[in-house]
C-alpha cells in the first residue's frame, strides 16, 4: 500500500508538556494554594461490615481551628455511582455520599475540615461512633450463599442486579449454539483461573481542590480523568445546576483508570459550600490504598472447543468478578472481560457461519475494597484465562501455539458476533474489521524473540528455559457513546490554540492532538498551544479512558484543524488572487504558484482588516466503529525450581496500533503497560488479614517491579491502516497491559510442563504447582 | 504526619552523650531511613531527635589490630566504596548491593541497620557469621559486647538508655576465606529480604581442616547461627547426601512467624537450605 506522506504525524515529537514536566514547573492540583483554604480528611471505618447506631461530633466542631464536620445526618441522601462514565453511567447507583453503614474497612464515614491538615487529623479521632458491627463477607465465593450478609439492603438499591444475593450486575450472552459445537469437538479444554486485585499505582494521588468564585459558582480543581463526568455528577449531590460547576482539570500524575471516578469532589464540595471556604482533600498513600479503586479480582472458567486440525468448534468463558463493596463498573468492566478476548477468535470455521461463543458475567459484593476502571477494565483477566486455554489446547493437539492461534486468528473483514451483542453494559454495536495486522505482529515478534530456535531449546537442570506467547485486542473508545471535541483558534502570529475536554494525565495526548491539528494545518506542532480541560473554557469530552482519545478526540481535532484550513483557504485565494486549487498550506504559510503568506498574515486580515471574524472552529466526533489494536507478546523466562522464582529474561511486543502518531509515545505506552502487566503477572496482590483489612497497603509490602526488575523489552510497531481512525490512527495505551499474564504463563508452562492458574506467579505458588504436577 | 520534636545537632562526643543522658525517650538520628518512617507512620514519637551526623568518632572503616572496625556512621555506600570490605568480607558487600536503592545506601548507615535490629536486616546476617562485635559508649564508659548478644529480639537490643553505638568491629578471617550473602525477595529492586543466609567457608581447599559458619536472616527475631549445621558440615566432604541432611537440620527448630507478608514460614524454612546450598556451591568451587 502506497502511504500518504506526513509531516507531522509519525514523528518522534517531542512532548509539548515535556519541559514543564521535567523542569518542575507543570502544576499540578497540590501546586495550587487558595487564601483561606481549609483541609478536609476523611474518618475511614474500622469495621469490614457495620452500622453507625449513633455518631457524635459535638466535640470534633469544637475543636479550635475546624470548620465543618459532615457524618450522614447533614449530608443529603442521593444515591449515585462513583463510576465517571457516560449519562446513564451503567453502574449500580449503590452509593451515598456518607451512609448509616460502612460496608469495607476505609469506607467513609465522616468529613472533616479545619484550618490545617493535623487539626482536621485531631478531630477525626474525636468524632465518636457507636457501632452495631456486622458479619462479613470477604470471599466472592461465599457473596452469593444464602447465609451471606446481605451488603446493599436498602429497598431503593436501584439497578443493583440482585441484591438479595449481593449480585451487583450480571451478564449473560450466547451466540450460535456453543453446545453444539463443544459437542462437535474432538478435543474440549476447560479449566479455572484466578486473578488477584491490584491497584493502579499512579504516581499522584486523588487530590481536590473545591472552592466557591465571586459569582457563588463552585469551582473543582481534581486530578480526574473526566472532568465532565464530575460536573454532572456531582450536581445532584451538591444541589446545584450543572452550569454552577465549573471542573478545572490541571496536570495530572497518573491515573491509568482509578481516576474515572467520582471519589473526593462530592465531600469535598459539601465542605466548600457548608464552609464557604476552599477545601482541600488529599488521599493519603494509604487511602489510596485501600479506599480508591482496585482492578476486579475474578474466578474465571474458560473451555475451548477444538477439532483434531485445530479448528476451534466453540468458546466459553465464565466469570465470578470481585466488585467490593460497591459496584463502580461492576457491570462494564465485566462485560469487557469477554468482549475483548473472545472475538479475537473465529469459532465458525469448521461449519460455516455458526459462531459458538458463550459469555457469563457475575459481578458480587463483598466486604472489601471498592473494585473500579484500571487500565486493560477487565482484558487482563479474560487474556489471562483464555489465552492459558489455548495454549493448553494447542500442546494437547500437538500444534505449535503459533500455528494453532494463527488458524483461527480473525480476519480483515470479520464482523465478530459477538461485539453486537455484547456491549458498554448494554447491546453493542456491530463491527467489521477494516484494518488487522496481527498476523505480521507474530511473524515480526516471533523472529526477534527466535521463537524456533527457543521452543527446540533442551532443558534440564535447576533452572528452566521456556518461551510463551500470548495474542490480544483491545478496542479504540467506546462505539456510538464515546465522543470528544475540539475547539482550535488562530492567533495573529500563525500559531493555534486547541482547547479540548480530553485530560492527558500522563498519556501524552495533549501532544498527539497537536500533532494531529499541525499535519492538517501545515504547521509545526509546537505552533499548538494545547488547553485541557475545563469544562467552563473547552468542550465535551467523555475523558481519557476506553483507550479513546488518540482514535476519539483525535478526529475531533482533525476535522476541527479541517474547518480552519477551509476558512483560511478561503481567504487566502482572495489575499493572494490565486485559485483554491493552487493554495498548499505547509511550513506555516499559504502557498499559491506565485505568492505566499503567513499564516498569522491570514489571521491578522481576519481580525483587523477585512470582514472581521475569528477563525475559529468546534468539532465533535464520535464513532460507531470501534477498530482493535492488535499485539502480539512473547516472553523468555527462567524459572528456578529449587526457589520457584520466575525471571523474565527478555520481552517482546509486536503491536499493530494503526498509524502511530507519535512511535515513541506509542512505545513508550507499550512499556509502561507491560510494566503493568510484569507486576500483575509476577508480584503485586492485595493482602488481606481474616476481617478485611488490607495488610499492605504501602509499596514496602505491596510490591510493583522496579527498574531492576525490569527484563530487556522489544517493542515493534506494526504499521497498518485504519481508515476510521485519524490518519490511520488506532488506540496503543491499554492493550499491552493484557499481555505478561498469559505470555509467562505460557512460558512457564513450556519450562516446567506445569500450568499455573493463578497470578501473580509467586515463588510460592510456582513451587506448590511443580509439586502438585 | 511527623508530631513536633526537639531537634539537636550536638558538635562532638561529650555534648551528645549529655543529650541522651539528659533527655528521656530520645531518638538518634543518623541516615534517618528508618526513624523517620517509624516518626511519619506515628509507630514512635520521639519529643527529642539527637542527629549525630558528623560526629568523628563514629566515622571511618580501620583496621585496629586484627579487626576492622567500622564506624556506625558509615553508609551502605561507603561499605561499597571500601577496598578493605571488599577485599577481606565480600559478604558485607553483597549484602549492602541488595540493600534499598542508591539513595538510600547513600543515607541508612550500619549503625542504624545494627540498632534496627531488623531480623531481616541486610547486614544482620553477615556481621553475625563474622562474629562482629559492638562497641556502646555512655557517659559511665564504654563497652563491648559480640552482636550475637546485643540482639535481643525483634526491634529489641541491649543498647541501655544515653548509650550510643560507636563502633562496629570485625575479626579478620583467615587468609584464603571465603564468604557470600544470598538472599530471597519478591522484587530485586527496592525490597527487604523475605529470607536471608550469610556463609563463610574458613580454608576453603582443605576439607579436613574447613569450616563452615553459617547465618540466617529473617526466620527468627534476631539473625542466627546455624551452629548444628556447622557442626554437620565441619571438615567434611561435601557430597549430595550430606547436602540433604543439611537441608533438614538447617530447618530443625526454626518457627518464622507466620504474619510475614513476604514469604509463609514453610517456604522460608525450605529457601535457608537452598540459600545455603547455592552458597557453598559458589563458595566450593575451585
Amino acid at each position: 500500500m502506497k502511504r500518504p506522506k506526513y509531516r507531522s504525524v509519525g514523528q518522534n515529537q517531542r512532548k509539548v508538556d515535556g519541559e514543564a514536566l521535567v523542569t518542575g514547573q507543570a502544576r499540578y492540583v497540590d501546586d495550587i494554594e487558595l487564601r483561606g483554604m481549609l483541609y478536609g480528611k476523611i474518618l475511614r471505618s474500622p469495621h469490614a461490615h457495620a452500622r453507625i447506631l449513633e455518631i457524635d461530633a459535638d466535640e470534633a466542631r469544637g475543636l479550635p481551628g475546624v470548620h465543618a464536620v459532615l457524618t450522614h445526618h447533614n449530608v443529603p441522601r442521593i444515591q449515585y455511582t462513583t463510576a465517571g462514565q457516560g449519562a446513564p453511567e451503567p453502574s449500580p447507583k449503590d452509593t451515598f455520599v456518607l451512609d448509616e453503614k460502612v460496608r469495607y474497612v476505609g469506607d467513609s464515614v465522616a468529613a472533616v475540615a479545619a484550618e490545617t491538615a493535623q487539626i482536621a487529623e485531631e478531630a477525626l479521632k474525636k468524632i465518636k461512633v457507636r457501632w452495631e458491627v456486622l458479619p462479613a463477607v470477604l470471599d466472592m465465593e461465599q457473596a452469593m450463599t444464602p447465609d451471606a450478609p446481605r451488603i446493599h439492603e436498602m429497598p431503593s438499591a436501584n439497578e443493583i442486579s440482585n441484591p438479595e444475593k449481593n449480585i451487583a450486575a450480571q451478564v449473560e450472552v450466547t451466540d450460535g449454539d456453543p453446545e453444539r459445537g463443544f459437542a462437535e469437538a474432538d478435543l474440549v479444554v476447560e479449566n479455572h483461573y484466578r486473578a488477584g486485585r491490584v491497584h493502579a499505582s499512579h504516581t499522584e494521588p486523588h487530590i481536590c481542590i473545591t472552592c466557591l468564585d465571586e459569582a457563588g459558582r463552585l469551582v473543582v480543581r481534581t486530578s480526574t480523568q473526566v472532568p465532565f463526568h464530575v460536573r454532572r455528577i456531582i450536581a445532584p449531590l451538591v444541589n446545584l445546576p450543572i452550569g454552577k460547576i465549573r471542573v478545572i482539570k490541571p496536570r495530572i500524575g497518573g491515573g491509568f483508570g482509578a481516576k474515572q471516578e467520582v471519589l473526593l469532589e462530592p465531600i469535598c464540595a459539601l465542605l466548600t459550600l457548608k464552609t464557604g471556604r476552599p477545601v482541600r482533600i488529599r488521599l493519603t498513600r494509604e487511602e489510596e490504598f485501600i479506599s480508591s479503586r482496585t482492578r476486579h479480582a475474578q474466578i474465571l472458567r474458560s473451555k475451548v472447543g477444538a477439532k483434531s486440525d485445530g479448528t476451534i468448534t466453540a468458546t466459553e468463558l465464565e466469570v465470578l468478578a470481585d466488585t467490593g463493596a460497591y459496584g463502580s463498573h461492576a457491570l462494564t468492566v465485566q462485560c469487557n472481560t469477554g468482549s475483548k478476548s473472545l472475538p479475537l477468535y473465529r469459532t465458525h470455521q469448521y461449519r460455516k457461519g455458526v459462531n459458538n461463543v458463550h459469555f457469563k458475567a457475575t459481578a458480587v459484593y463483598t466486604n472489601l475494597p471498592v473494585a473500579g476502571a484500571i487500565r486493560g477494565y477487565g482484558a487482563p483477566q479474560g487474556f489471562f484465562a483464555l489465552d492459558s486455554t489455548l495454549d493448553e489446547m494447542a500442546h494437547k493437539l500437538k500444534m505449535d501455539p503459533i500455528d494453532f492461534r494463527l488458524k483461527n486468528l480473525v480476519r480483515k473483514g470479520d464482523s465478530p458476533a459477538l461485539l453486537e451483542k455484547l456491549g458498554e453494559g448494554r447491546e453493542g454495536v456491530k463491527q467489521i474489521l477494516k484494518s488487522c495486522g496481527v498476523r505480521e505482529c507474530i511473524k515480526r515478534g516471533m523472529a526477534e524473540i527466535e521463537w524456533q530456535q527457543k521452543r527446540a531449546r533442551k532443558n534440564g537442570g535447576v533452572v528452566r528455559r521456556g518461551v510463551g506467547m500470548a495474542v490480544l485486542q483491545q478496542g479504540s473508545g467506546i462505539p456510538g457513546i464515546d465522543m470528544g471535541a475540539v475547539t482550535i483558534k488562530l492567533n495573529e502570529d500563525g500559531s493555534f490554540n486547541l482547547m479540548t475536554g480530553a485530560t492527558d494525565l500522563g498519556t501524552g495526548s495533549d501532544t498527539i492532538l497537536a500533532q494531529i491539528a499541525a499535519e492538517v494545518l501545515g504547521t509545526a506542532a509546537d505552533k499548538c498551544h494545547v488547553f485541557s480541560s475545563d469544562t467552563d473554557l473547552t468542550p465535551y469530552d467523555t475523558g481519557a479512558y476506553a483507550s479513546s482519545t488518540t482514535y476519539i478526540t483525535g478526529m475531533a481535532a482533525k476535522k476541527a484543524a479541517e474547518e480552519i484550513r477551509r476558512k483560511v483557504l478561503a481567504r487566502a485565494v482572495r489575499m493572494l488572487s490565486e485559485k483554491r486549487g493552487d493554495l498548499t498550506l505547509e511550513n506555516g504559510r499559504v502557498k499559491g504558484r506565485k505568492k505566499s503568506i503567513s499564516l498569522g498574515e491570514v489571521c491578522a486580515d481576519a481580525l483587523y482588516e477585512h470582514d472581521q471574524e475569528q477563525i475559529m472552529a468546534t468539532a465533535s466526533h464520535i464513532s460507531y466503529d470501534c477498530p482493535p489494536p492488535f499485539a502480539a507478546h512473547f516472553a523468555d523466562v527462567a524459572v528456578d525450581t529449587e526457589t520457584g522464582q520466575v525471571r523474565v529474561l527478555k520481552y517482546v511486543a509486536a503491536v499493530d496500533c494503526g498509524t502511530a502518531i507519535n512511535p515513541q509515545l506509542a512505545e513508550g505506552q507499550t512499556l509502561g503497560g507491560i510494566h503493568m502487566g510484569l507486576g500483575y503477572a509476577l508480584s503485586e496482590e492485595y493482602q488481606f488479614d481474616d476481617r478485611g483489612r488490607l495488610m499492605n497497603p504501602r509499596f514496602l509490602d505491596y510490591k510493583i517491579l522496579s527498574a531492576s526488575d525490569m527484563p530487556e523489552i522489544k517493542v515493534i510497531l506494526v504499521p497498518t491502516f485504519e481508515p476510521t481512525g485519524p490518519f490511520g490512527a488506532k488506540s496503543v495505551s491499554e492493550i499491552p497491559t493484557n499481555g505478561p499474564a498469559p505470555a509467562i504463563g505460557n512460558a512457564i508452562f513450556h519450562a516446567l510442563g506445569v500450568r499455573l492458574r493463578e497470578v501473580p506467579f509467586t515463588p510460592e505458588r510456582v513451587l506448590k504447582a511443580l509439586r502438585n504436577a | 504526619m511527623l508530631r513536633p520534636f526537639d531537634y539537636f545537632h550536638p558538635n562532638d562526643m561529650a555534648e551528645t552523650l549529655t543529650l541522651l543522658d539528659q533527655e528521656d525517650e530520645t531518638s538518634v538520628l543518623a541516615g534517618g531511613t528508618d526513624l523517620l518512617v517509624k516518626m511519619r507512620r506515628g509507630s514512635i514519637r520521639p519529643p527529642v531527635v539527637v542527629d549525630i551526623k558528623g560526629l568523628e568518632e563514629c566515622q571511618g572503616i580501620r583496621w585496629e589490630g586484627d579487626r576492622l572496625s567500622l564506624g556506625s556512621l558509615t553508609t551502605f555506600n561507603d561499605l561499597l566504596r571500601s577496598q578493605e570490605a571488599h577485599k577481606h568480607f565480600p559478604l558485607l558487600i553483597d549484602a549492602a548491593r541488595v540493600m534499598g536503592c542508591y539513595e538510600v545506601r547513600e543515607r541508612a548507615t550500619l549503625g542504624g541497620n545494627v540498632v534496627n535490629a531488623s531480623p531481616g536486616a541486610e547486614s544482620g546476617s553477615p556481621l553475625a557469621v563474622l562474629e562482629a562485635q559492638v562497641v556502646l559508649k555512655g557517659r559511665r564508659g564504654e563497652r563491648q559486647m559480640s552482636i550475637g548478644h546485643f540482639w535481643q529480639g525483634v526491634g529489641k537490643t541491649d543498647l541501655a538508655p544515653g548509650e550510643l553505638l560507636v563502633r562496629i568491629v570485625i575479626p579478620r578471617l583467615p587468609e584464603g576465606s571465603r564468604s557470600t550473602y544470598l538472599r530471597r525477595s519478591r522484587v530485586q529492586g527496592m525490597d527487604l529480604a523475605s529470607v536471608n543466609v550469610a556463609v563463610v567457608v574458613i580454608n576453603p581447599r582443605l576439607p579436613e581442616s574447613r569450616e563452615i559458619r553459617v547465618a540466617l536472616g529473617a526466620v527468627a527475631p534476631t539473625p542466627i547461627r546455624a551452629r548444628e549445621v556447622e557442626t554437620l558440615l565441619r571438615g567434611q566432604e561435601i557430597t549430595s547426601s550430606l547436602l540433604s541432611q543439611m537441608r533438614d537440620k538447617i530447618q530443625e527448630g526454626l518457627a518464622p512467624r507466620t504474619t510475614s507478608l513476604r514469604a509463609t514460614p514453610g517456604y522460608k524454612k525450605e529457601m535457608v537450605g537452598v540459600l545455603t546450598e547455592m552458597a557453598l556451591e559458589v563458595l566450593l568451587k575451585g
